[in-house]
């Protein structure tokens, strides 16, 4: 009977563990991954059909311009990584609504809704910059 | 066995003995860490490497690629036009291997046994896999153009579609062509790797003619009637060197054209008006199409293509010549614990684009971490972006975002691609600004 109950919470222990282990950013520092949890509710979402795509697989779609895990030096582009929260989500949305000049990245806005700019900016949040 | 279930398995024993499953530290050193073959390391094996890595250091990534240094085709027609060099174009693997860990075997492979789970070198080498990811990229069909051969291309018509000898003697013959020559371009028919580049090469060369060779003549021959970008890349060469589009397009411009003011040193063919390539007399230097014979002082042939040898080898390709995915993991739909990435795929919406590639690798690095902890990868998306130039300092681009839809396939969601017809001067620059830093970004986000 012990060793049922023993199991059980176990099992619960390890998918708690799975669970953050998916939605903290792989690189970020461990400080960071614990801290401010933030709202990565869209993130933590069980995943199914209508489910958004994760911060961090949104995250690394931004990569091939913007540097891996948002970590940009020399290039022209903004780096992402530690940039915070709010200004990611303000930008975003202006470039879908027009509002900020751009050239391609109010195409690429318009890719994704409102959850997914607040999962992908959480994400980048987190990320402690070079 | 599947790494899987012996962790599943491993799980359910420990936590009934030990309850070590709480600590994934030991769970990790209680296995073997799984073992991650890639084949080819270009932009979809490489960027998949790095990124299996970074998700879980303690995997062990090997691949196996033929050429010890990488001759990146994203920017390679910039050496035609004396922009790049052809040493600019060489990447090394050095940071993948010892910064990331990843192992390279510099070979090539030869084939695959999906029930055994091992691939085999040519030198005859067998590494075994956990899961294997095939990322060959393309097999340029020469002899789909009668009178064409692979020697032909090597010697004197070259395709440099795959970068490398046949980029530079490209550029040799370009820059020492003959005054007022003719230089034609067969582009190739659907589908190809990186869509908007064969215009770009075109464009580029009529821009560098223009100031070097200013009486020499630049004719695309073409067997479709549109290609990605057209209508922006056409408002571009009307601009820069005075082109005239087609009937169909003047409507679709949402711009003003310039006049005519002399005849145009760019000319497109497309389909309907004759522009199908049919056939190549290499020793007249003419090459034949629909609409009648073109004699030419340097002739670039961009042929069909189809997935990269390997993947034919290996029995992943169907009659398309490309490789069936599953879409939410871009398994082989033909070999389980396989999957096949970057040109060779077919990911329906998606162009064969090394952007494409890169995203598609890293979603197939994070369902393979996933899959081998148990976890759920999620809903899927990925991304392209191509840049590429009118004239050095006009970009263009397309850009778009890809989801799963209600058909379950690939498809793009957001409406515009294109630069906006009403770009500004300082936008359009800009573009072309951005389109060299990508270059150097999506290197470094591939290989460093």
């Amino acid at each position: 009977m012990r060793l049922q109950h023993l199991t059980l919470i176990l099992i619960g222990i390890v998918f708690t563990i799975g669970l953050l282990g998916a939605t903290a950013p792989v690189f970020a520092a461990p400080a960071a991954a614990t801290a401010a949890p933030g709202p990565v509710v869209t993130a933590a979402l069980p995943p199914g059909p209508k489910a958004p795509p994760s911060g961090a697989a949104i995250a690394q779609t931004c990569a091939g311009c913007h540097g891996t895990e948002g970590q940009l030096k020399s290039a022209a582009f903004m780096p992402l990584a530690g940039m915070p929260k709010a200004q990611l989500v303000q930008a975003m949305h202006d470039f879908r609504s027009g509002k900020r000049p751009a050239t391609l990245m109010r195409h690429v806005a318009e890719g994704f809704s409102d959850a997914e700019i607040d999962a992908m900016a959480s994400y980048f949040a987190k990320v402690k910059p070079e | 066995m599947n790494i899987m279930h012996s962790r599943r398995q491993f799980l359910l024993a420990g936590a009934a003995s030990l309850g070590l499953a709480a600590f994934p530290a030991i769970v990790r050193a209680g296995q073997a860490s799984a073992r991650i073959v890639i084949i080819g390391g270009g932009v979809g094996g490489a960027t998949a490497a790095k990124y299996l890595k970074m998700a879980d250091p303690s995997l062990q990534v090997t691949v196996i690629e033929k050429n010890p240094v990488y001759i990146r085709p994203y920017g390679s027609s910039e050496v035609l036009n004396q922009h790049a060099t052809m040493q600019a174009l060489e990447v090394r693997y050095d940071a993948l291997q010892q910064k990331h860990g990843v192992a390279f075997v510099f070979d090539a492979a030869k084939s695959l046994d999906p029930v055994r789970k091992t691939v085999t070198t040519a030198s005859g080498k067998v590494l075994a896999y956990d899961k294997l990811i095939v990322s060959p990229g393309i097999k340029l069909r020469y002899e789909s153009l009668p009178g064409y051969s692979e020697q032909l291309a090597e010697t004197q018509v070259p395709s440099g579609w795959i970068a490398g000898a046949q980029t530079a003697l490209l550029a040799k013959q370009l820059q020492g062509m003959r005054d007022g020559g003719t230089f034609v371009l067969a582009a190739p028919p659907n589908p190809y790797r990186c869509p908007p580049g064969p215009y770009e090469r075109a464009a580029l060369m009529t821009e560098w003619f223009a100031k070097h060779n200013p009486r020499a003549k630049v004719i695309i021959a073409d067997p479709k009637d549109s290609f990605v970008t057209d209508e922006t890349a056409m408002l571009g060469w009307n601009r820069l060197y005075g082109f005239q589009p087609p009937a169909e397009y003047r409507s679709k411009i949402k711009a003003e054209l310039l006049p005519a003011s002399k005849p145009c040193a760019l000319e497109w063919i497309q389909a309907k008006a004759g522009g199908t390539p049919q056939r190549l007399d290499a020793k007249t230097m003419t090459l034949h199409t629909a609409g009648g014979a073109i004699k030419a002082d340097v002739i670039n042939i961009i042929p069909a293509m189809v997935a990269g040898q390997i993947a034919f080898d290996f029995g992943l390709t169907n009659d398309s010549g490309f490789c069936p995915v599953h879409r939410t993991t871009f398994e082989s739909t033909l070999h389980k614990d396989v999957h096949v990435i970057g040109d060779a795929s077919m990911a329906d919406a998606m162009p064969k684009s090394g952007f494409s590639a890169n995203t598609q690798a890293k979603w197939v690095a994070r369902v393979i971490t996933d899959q081998l902890a148990g976890r759920s990868s999620g809903t899927p998306v990925w991304e392209n972006t191509c840049y590429a130039l009118a004239g050095k300092d006009y970009g263009l681009f397309v850009a778009d975002v890809f989801k799963i839809k209600d058909d379950g396939k690939i498809g793009r969601v957001n409406k515009a691609r294109y630069l906006p017809f009403d770009a500004t001067p300082a936008q359009i620059r800009l573009s072309a600004v951005y389109q060299q830093a990508w270059i150097q970004a999506f290197t470094q986000d591939i290989f460093a």
